[in-house]
């Protein structure tokens, strides 16, 4: 469960006079229990693709199933977890409260429609921290906050909006390591958007490049390295490839001249 | 004394100690004889405040109902307005420039229009309190309404959460922090508003008791008065800043600043 089909999508967005192309034509599609990564420079869409998955916006042009079911459908069965760039805890609940918070909304306190939020807090590696507030938890552990909180429901598809974007390098490397555990877990279909290319290659099954005005997809890569993927993965020299494909994709140059460069 | 609970006394102490230093400066200058007539020394007031404690109760009464009256009124008049103005957001700019403006008009010029509109009595003097309460809740309630991040408005919609839940468990719950900042600014307003009010007619209330001191040279019970004045304002902040402390505890402080 959690199939993923984006189709011919295209965003206006009225500003005044005139109205602003944010996304054209976009399609891309994930099985269930795959990883995507979308990448691209600011301004491409990327974020405003994934709050259109979420149901957060409506495309303006175009059809986006999850299952076969359209997004607002699967928010309404609270079957999607959204992880923002921001981690939006509420600082009056405590971690635990924060993490239990979909289960009150979804009116699901009993078990078996979710997952336990304690158990959960224990994926993540906050159960030391379940009774602290939000303010006393660092911008790395808020976030993994934010995860647990996304996952509680159970959801079909996981999206995260370059959730680590505030974080430093070190701790963003060993947040992916803990996502990408984290992920498999659960099995659950994710989609990512982020700014780094190594990033995308190290934690996807599929990197969407997405150029910018109008967004839309230039390039799709499939990265086939096996999993459970750890830091040794970047060593790999297929790793290597795939990054130059990558950055190929996002600056234009054709593929196969930066391929081994 | 240990530091740790020096750092705890230290909000209270310093406070208490100017203010120790403060009264002792003035009793000593009104023992030397320093002061003019009009300012009586402070063991003076303190003495006609215990001997006269009937008369400055009968008139604390009045003055104390019609002020909490008037600020609880003011309390419900604001939020209603706050959240028909979240709902309706064309409604905002309208509302907020009259609001504004009411309260660009000085109290003391609004009494006594008001005066001859509603007469000499408890409404009009409730409206007064009521009134110069009204804009300082206005505003941080819409303030506060405001306070949740886009972020958070996101998460609840991912969730989808009714209106009602996202009220309950967002909007209100961070909306919170700024309704206390304003319902601490209006506090002592209230009884300024009705204070005011006395001042343009009443047979009771510490305002009518400041003013018929004054006019007769009563400087014991003119500065009585005040004091008794000083003290129901501290009072009101007190008890709203002590519901402000239990019902945000625990929260990371400064929130609203």
């Amino acid at each position: 469960m959690g199939r993923l089909v984006v189709s011919g999508v295209s965003k206006r967005f009225e500003l005044g006079k005139g109205s602003v192309e944010a996304l054209r034509q976009v399609g891309l599609s994930l099985e269930t229990g795959q990883f995507g990564a979308l990448i691209g420079p600011s301004g491409c869409g990327k974020s405003t693709l994934l709050r259109l998955v979420a149901d957060i916006a409506a495309p303006s042009e175009g059809s986006i199933t999850i299952d076969g079911e359209p997004p607002a459908q699967c928010r309404r069965d609270h079957r999607i977890g959204f992880v923002f760039q921001d981690p939006a805890l509420l600082p009056w609940r405590s971690v635990l409260e924060n993490v239990r918070l979909p289960l009150e909304v979804a009116g699901k306190r009993g078990v078996g429609s979710g997952h336990s939020p304690m158990d959960l807090l224990k994926l993540v590696g906050l159960e030391a921290f379940a009774d602290a507030r939000p303010s006393q938890l660092s911008g790395g552990m808020q976030q993994r906050a934010a995860i647990a909180r996304a996952l509680v429901l159970a959801p079909k598809l996981l999206l995260l909006d370059e959730p680590f974007g505030a974080l430093d390098e070190i701790t963003r490397h060993k947040m992916n390591l803990e996502l990408l555990r984290i992920w498999q877990a659960t099995g659950t279909t994710a989609l990512m958007v982020t700014h780094s290319i190594q990033e995308a290659v190290f934690m996807a099954d599929f990197v969407f490049v997405l150029a910018a005005r109008p967004g839309r997809i230039v390039d799709q890569i499939e990265v086939g390295l096996p999993r459970p993927r750890d830091t040794v993965t970047m060593n790999d020299p297929a790793f290597g490839a795939l990054v130059s494909r990558v950055r190929g994709g996002l600056f234009g140059e054709p593929a196969g001249m930066l391929a081994y460069g | 004394m240990s530091r740790l609970s020096w750092q705890a006394a230290a909000p209270w102490v310093l406070p208490s100690a100017t203010l120790a230093v403060l009264l002792a400066l003035w009793q000593s200058a009104a023992s030397a004889g320093m002061l003019p007539a009009t300012v009586p020394a402070p063991t003076a007031i303190a003495v006609e405040l215990v001997t006269n404690r009937a008369i400055y109760w009968y008139h604390l009464v009045p003055t104390a109902l019609t002020a909490i009256s008037g600020y609880l009124l003011a309390i419900g008049i604001a939020l209603a307005a706050a959240l028909t103005v979240h709902h309706v957001r064309s409604l905002e700019l309208a509302v907020l420039s009259l609001g504004s403006c009411i309260d660009s008009i000085p109290i003391i010029a609004l009494a006594p229009v008001l005066t001859i509109w509603m007469g000499v009595a408890l409404p009009t003097r409730i409206t007064l309190a009521m009134i110069i309460c009204l804009f300082p809740l206005l505003a941080t309630a819409l303030r506060g309404l405001h306070a949740p991040s886009d972020a958070a408005r996101a998460l609840f919609r991912v969730l989808a959460a009714s209106s009602w839940q996202q009220f309950r468990k967002l909007t209100f719950p961070a909306a919170l922090p700024y309704f206390f900042h304003g319902l601490k600014i209006a506090a002592p307003l209230a009884v300024l508003g009705t204070l005011v009010g006395e001042w343009t007619g009443a047979e009771q209330g510490l305002g009518v008791l400041m003013t018929g001191a004054m006019l007769n040279l009563e400087i014991l019970q003119l500065w009585g008065s005040v004091c008794v004045t000083c003290a129901l304002a501290s009072l009101l902040y007190g008890v709203v800043a002590l519901i402000e402390y239990f019902a945000l505890r625990g929260r990371p402080a400064g929130e609203a600043e």
